[in-house]
């Protein structure tokens, strides 16, 4: 087993709003390990998002965070300010939610590569435009692109601009939010490769963050799927996938298009004021008495496994496969076939 | 990009067509009988039928009203504004001497705005909500508020009357141009710094800030290299639109600083019934604008590649 790259410890993240504050992180501990992908799963508006800025500390001053995110040692969350930027784009690289609103539209996609190395490596122009270039051959575009600006290029050309800048300086880690959101299936496919295979070329690690569980399932080592601020599951993928232990999880498998095409029922809660006991419970078909009562800990499970439901420990997910329409062997059939 | 600019200078053309248009009608819009009025300018009271009607054949009003409009129209292909019907001086002439004080006044206000309006509404919004902010946009709140003769006099009272540091009128060397650039300066800086806040404001909530934050870069590269050129756009195009305006001649400051520019030429113009010298103003000063629209529409393309290319992809 490989030592973590980076470890999240007991992170709590809130925000202070209008209608209260909003809890949209709640105890995350979470390990990235050298040269792993690591896929976070889970809905819109469950702080997937707000986890992956928060680790280069990009959240706005409303955030409050608690905790520890420790990246090869160093605590990221008690860096003052000026130290921080040394991790930003040069440890870590992120690539955050929707390309065309993160390229700035007034300079060209090439300068915006470019920029990274003359601020960070004091490149020349000449040099660092060179160095630009390759790195948009590297992604997929040609050189000669470079000089073009956003609004010139096509979703799946910006999302690959956003690789090239995210991996400029050989970052350790790299954060991918949603990379393929928006794009066509082939599109999404090409995209989601190019970017692991060049991570795992760099030798270097990925968070990567989806809603896509068959993005997830392609190119992670490890999966941890979050539910309302929570961390419901972490697991190896091939067991993430052909064994859920947690029901949300089985939900979510059963919501691909190839097995059930069936939406997970019910509303997101919200994090303002999220349901007592288990944060599934209303949504989840296998409730017991104390799942609205008692708050499950993130228990161990065989091996690596960690899971926060109380059924998982006795296996009943699986006793109540006999159930027509939410079934555990049948999410384990369909991804035989 | 030429494409762009000869569009913009094509919908110029129609404006300036229609403008003739205005300008030529003016006269006829006015109470009263033109060769009469004129008569009544250049004689006195006591004027006879027969001297009015020497004056409107000898002025051309006799003919149909669309025939003097062509007649008009056809000295104006030629550049030829006519003559003062007061002074009989040549009309562009009297325009083209009038002009460097506009221009001198205009760019001297501009600058002057533009250095108390851009570092004001930078520092705003760097420091939003903080007492700095507050009492920048609480000045300039005074300063949209003031009227400028208002203005004008204030300063003349206090730099020129009790000072003595500036002289309170005239034309001629550097220090006569000192109260009217600031009295127009001032009270444009006012809104043109509250546009730079709230464009600076907008521009740093964006997400490409953030993105560029997310990079390693220090608020200072961000500021200059990713924020300010966005935040300008809409900037360029007031103060340009503002530079327009004081190129039409700054009628009121003009006034109260005796300044011989086009605004106050314009307004002497009105009083003297000078129909031809009124008319080659309004079309000149039409002109004028059109032309620094254009300026900024060019600048605005400089500074936004969105417009600049066309979208075709």
């Amino acid at each position: 087993m490989s030592s973590p790259l980076l470890s999240i410890e007991d992170l709590n993240i809130s925000f202070k709003t209008s209608k209260g504050i909003v809890k949209a992180n709640q105890g995350i501990s979470l390990e990235v390990r050298e040269e792993e992908i690591l896929g976070l799963i889970g809905e819109t508006g469950c702080g997937k998002t707000t986890l992956g800025k928060a680790i280069l500390r990009l959240l706005s001053g409303k955030a409050t965070l608690e905790g520890k995110i420790v990246y090869r040692g160093t605590d990221l969350l008690t860096l003052p300010e000026k130290e921080m930027r040394r991790f930003r784009g040069k440890e870590i690289g992120i690539m955050l939610q929707n390309p065309s609103a993160c390229l700035n539209p007034v300079l060209s996609a090439g300068s915006q590569i470019a920029e990274i190395y003359r601020y960070h490596e004091g490149m020349g122009k000449k040099e660092a435009e060179k160095k630009a270039g390759k790195m948009l051959e590297l992604v997929g575009i040609s050189s000669s692109r470079g000089c073009e600006y956003p609004h010139q290029f096509s979703g799946g050309m910006l999302q690959r601009v956003m690789v090239a800048i995210g991996l400029a300086l050989r970052p350790g880690l790299l954060i991918a939010d949603e990379p393929t959101r928006g794009l066509d299936t082939d599109t999404k496919l090409q995209i989601s490769e190019l970017i692991a295979g060049l991570v795992r070329k760099e030798n270097s690690s990925m968070l990567l963050i989806t809603h896509d569980l068959e993005i997830a399932g392609r190119l992670a080592d490890r999966i941890a799927v979050m539910y309302a601020g929570e961390i419901v599951e972490i697991g190896k993928v091939a067991e993430i996938l052909s064994n859920p232990k947690h029901p949300y999880t089985l939900d979510l498998l059963h919501s691909l298009p190839g097995k059930g095409f069936r939406t997970v029922s019910g509303q997101p809660p919200s994090l303002v004021s999220p349901p007592s006991g288990c944060r599934y419970h209303p949504r989840c078909s296998f409730r017991l008495e104390a799942c609205s009562q008692v708050h499950p800990a993130l228990m161990g499970f065989e091996g690596e496994r960690l899971t926060r439901c109380f059924l998982s420990e006795k296996g009943r997910i699986n006793e109540t496969a006999a159930q027509p329409f939410l079934n555990a062997q049948s999410a384990l059939k369909c991804e035989e076939e | 990009m030429w494409k762009y600019i000869a569009k913009r200078l094509a919908m110029i053309s129609i404006v300036i067509a229609g403008v003739t248009l205005v300008a030529f009608s003016a006269m006829y819009l006015a109470p009263g009988d033109p060769a009469e009025v004129i008569a009544l300018a250049r004689y006195g009271e006591d004027l006879s039928a027969s001297q009015v009607e020497t004056l409107r054949v000898a002025e051309g009003f006799d003919a149909p009203v669309h025939v003097q409009y062509m007649i008009w129209l056809g000295h104006l292909l030629q550049l030829d504004l006519g003559k003062s019907l007061v002074t009989s001086e040549d009309v562009l002439t009297e325009i083209r001497q009038k002009l460097p004080a506009t221009a001198e006044l205009a760019i001297a206000s501009l600058l002057i705005s533009l250095l108390i309006a851009l570092p004001a509404g930078i520092l705003g919004a760097l420091r939003k909500n903080t007492l700095l902010d507050k009492s920048c946009m609480f000045v300039s709140l005074v300063g949209v508020s003031i009227p400028n003769f208002w203005l004008g006099l204030l300063l003349i009272w206090f730099f020129a009357l009790t000072l003595h540091m500036f002289p309170s009128y005239g034309y001629g060397s550097l220090k006569h141009i000192v109260l009217p650039a600031l009295t127009l300066g001032t009270s444009m800086s006012a809104v043109t710094a509250r546009l730079t806040r709230a464009s600076l404001l907008e521009v740093l909530g964006q997400e490409y800030i953030v993105a560029a934050r997310a990079r390693g870069f220090d608020e200072r590269t961000i500021l200059f290299r990713h924020a300010l050129k966005n935040a300008f756009l809409p900037v360029v195009t007031f103060a340009g639109m503002q530079f327009g305006y004081l190129l039409g001649g700054a009628v009121v400051v003009e006034t109260i600083f005796s300044w011989p520019g086009i605004g106050k030429l314009l307004v002497d113009s009105i009083f003297a019934m000078d129909f031809s010298m009124v008319q080659g103003c309004v079309l000149f000063i039409a002109v004028l604008f059109s032309l620094s629209s254009l300026a900024v529409d060019i600048l605005y393309a400089v500074l936004d590649p969105r417009i600049r290319y066309d979208r075709r992809d």
